[in-house]
């Protein structure tokens, strides 16, 4: 009880039961105490920097994208030539533990129902025609964010004869995450960041 | 058969007998006369692009037939690759698949690249199978190098193998319960997949264990306080996933679906070499930790389960038998972590010498080849990814399906296209 009081201190209102759900299933992990990793918010997993960042997302977010927008945010993934790993990341933006649908953000199946794009890979040359098309696709205004270091332009493949090593060489980018691949609470601050800008 | 024939690589010119000259790996706006693994090519040339010449499929006719085509960009959040699935009502008649459409020129980019460095692009080859494409390659170099890996480097080694197959094949049996629409299957294969990916992330620093393996041994030491972590995840993870497996098993929906689904005849996944755990639900006995020895797997004690059916069903619960084993080999390994040193220098390498690395990912077998040239670097990589292997025996498991089972299918192999496009 004591514990709940003080989260409802800590944190508000708005956050409490998911948290206390959350928590209520923390498991003894075998870490003596004052180490970080026994402690942190879901099943002692995230590290305590990740999970409180994760909180601060899920306070500001929704806020943002309603103010931005008016309504739910809908993103439109697009692989333009990437390793796999980004996706999964995406994939993991999805599960219980960071569940972003909460958020008020969904990923959609056509560009045409999308605000923004998120593109992992530096764009290669056969999908250089699909890439173009998506992002014509999408209507105005569309925020798009280059997700992973090949699609910022930073990897270390770099350009070949089949590969342009970066997005912002064919479409206009606003927002570069950078991470081989980003863990999923960056690629949530980059959303957040392109929201922001939408505003401005 | 689009991926097979791409065995006869178009990235050189060979006159063969290979009935099927469509271009696969260069799309079909590249210009005649291309042949980028050529010594004489430029690793970042451009070319022109010119007006795209036809990729034909084969067409099946007649009343009611219809062709729908899918891709190359997806509804989900999955890779691109495209496929014309000829139907007729709901039922499929012929699936084609062309890929390559994540072509980076991988091979070609780590010509000239040193070869400590080398092992970085092996990793970026395919996310989820970093450890795996890292080992095979580093194994390659050692082969040429001769050096002996140390005791505790090779433990290590299997560790973090199992670890990366650990969480492919729960993120697998969550995945072929979304194929279903199963929702309890998928929230809580994705609910402990991330709980591996966290382990991964507190051992390793990275959550899908890349910069793990080195030439020479392993760049990551794990502390005894680690490996209780890694144990005490690994071990319940392994127990909910066994309920969870009971509990989908049990449904008779997701039964009815998976059985006699996308069924891999043993002849066609021997044919076309199949590998990996596709394989081994089809009555093929493959596995390169036992076949081809490496890392720490000649001192473990594990068994290769091996399935008879070769349809959805086969390919999830084998998954969920290998989930056990993993577990068990990753117990062994911590209970007989041995001490010392966990890397040697690979040193100077003689140039025009080759070495093949094999090792069994979460897909099945790959094998990297590297030829080194003068300077430590590469002179020549070639990879044969699991992918790259069973893309070809896809197409075969799909007609007499519906077409609302074609993603159930697919993702009962999960075949990684950037592994196979490369």
């Amino acid at each position: 009880m004591l514990y709940v009081l003080k989260r409802l201190w800590k944190y508000g209102l708005g956050t409490l039961p998911r948290d206390i759900l959350l928590e209520t299933k923390t498991i003894p992990a075998p870490y003596a105490p004052g180490e970080n990793n026994a402690s942190s918010a879901y099943q002692g997993l995230m590290d305590d920097a990740e999970a409180e960042e994760l909180r601060r997302l899920r306070r500001e977010l929704p806020e943002r994208i309603r103010k931005a927008f008016g309504r739910s945010l809908h993103i439109r993934h697009l692989d333009a030539g990437s390793s796999n790993a980004c996706e999964w990341e995406l994939t993991a933006l999805l599960n219980p533990v960071y569940d972003v649908q909460r958020f008020g953000i969904d990923f959609v199946a056509s560009p045409r129902h999308a605000d923004m794009l998120v593109v992992t890979g530096g764009v290669t040359r056969n999908l250089e025609a699909a890439v173009r098309s998506t992002y014509e696709a999408t209507p105005d205004p569309k925020l798009v964010v280059a997700i992973g270091d090949d699609a910022c332009g930073t990897g270390l493949i770099g350009p070949t004869y089949a590969h342009y090593g970066g997005v912002d060489r064919i479409i206009p980018v606003d927002v570069y995450v950078p991470g081989n691949p980003p863990r999923p609470v960056a690629i949530l601050q980059g959303i957040l960041k392109a929201v922001e800008k939408r505003k401005g | 058969m689009t991926v097979r024939a791409a065995r006869h690589f178009c990235l050189f010119r060979c006159k063969n007998s290979n009935p099927d000259l469509r271009r696969l790996v260069l799309h079909d706006d590249f210009p005649d006369g291309v042949y980028p693994l050529r010594k004489d090519y430029r690793a970042d040339r451009v070319e022109p692009r010119v007006p795209r010449r036809e990729f034909t499929f084969p067409k099946v006719e007649g009343d009611g037939v219809f062709e729908i085509p899918v891709g190359p960009i997806h509804a989900g959040i999955i890779e691109p690759g495209h496929f014309r699935f000829q139907v007729m009502g709901d039922t499929v008649l012929h699936l084609e698949a062309k890929l390559f459409y994540t072509h980076r020129g991988l091979e070609k980019r780590a010509e000239g690249m040193d070869i400590e460095e080398g092992v970085r692009l092996a990793e970026q080859i395919c996310g989820v199978c970093a450890v795996s494409h890292a080992l095979s390659y580093s194994q390659a170099v050692e082969g040429i190098a001769g050096v002996e890996v140390p005791e505790r480097a090779l433990y290590l080694r299997s560790l973090f193998a199992e670890l990366e197959r650990l969480y492919n094949h729960v993120g697998d049996i969550a995945n072929i319960c979304a194929g279903v629409g199963f929702a309890y299957g998928s929230n809580h294969g994705a609910r402990w997949k991330e709980a591996l990916m966290q382990l991964n992330a507190r051992v390793a620093g990275h959550r899908y264990l890349r910069g793990t393996v080195v030439p020479g041994g392993v760049a990551r030491d794990v502390t005894d306080r680690q490996l209780d972590d890694i144990v005490h995840t690994v071990v319940e993870v392994r127990d909910n996933i066994q309920q969870i497996v009971h509990d989908v098993l049990g449904n008779p929906v997701a039964h009815d679906r998976f059985k006699k689904t996308g069924i891999l005849w043993k002849d066609i996944a021997v044919k076309f070499g199949a590998v990996g755990p596709a394989a081994r639900a089809s009555k093929i006995d493959t596995d390169a930790r036992r076949d081809f020895p490496h890392a720490a797997y000649p001192r473990l004690r594990f068994e290769v389960p091996v399935l008879e059916d070769g349809d959805v069903l086969a390919r999830f619960i084998i998954r969920a038998l290998e989930v056990k084993q993993s577990a068990f080999m990753i117990r062994q390994i911590a209970a007989n972590l041995p001490g010392g040193e966990i890397r040697v220098p690979a040193g100077k390498l003689p140039a025009g010498r080759y070495h093949l690395g094999i090792t069994e990912s979460a897909r099945g077998e790959n094998v990297h080849f590297v030829m080194t040239g003068p300077g430590n670097t590469i002179y020549r990589y070639r990879v044969r990814s699991a992918s790259y292997a069973n893309w070809p025996v896809l197409p075969y498991c799909v007609p007499g399906n519906i077409v609302p089972d074609f993603p159930l299918i697919n993702k009962s192999f999960e075949l990684c296209y950037s592994c196979c496009d490369r």
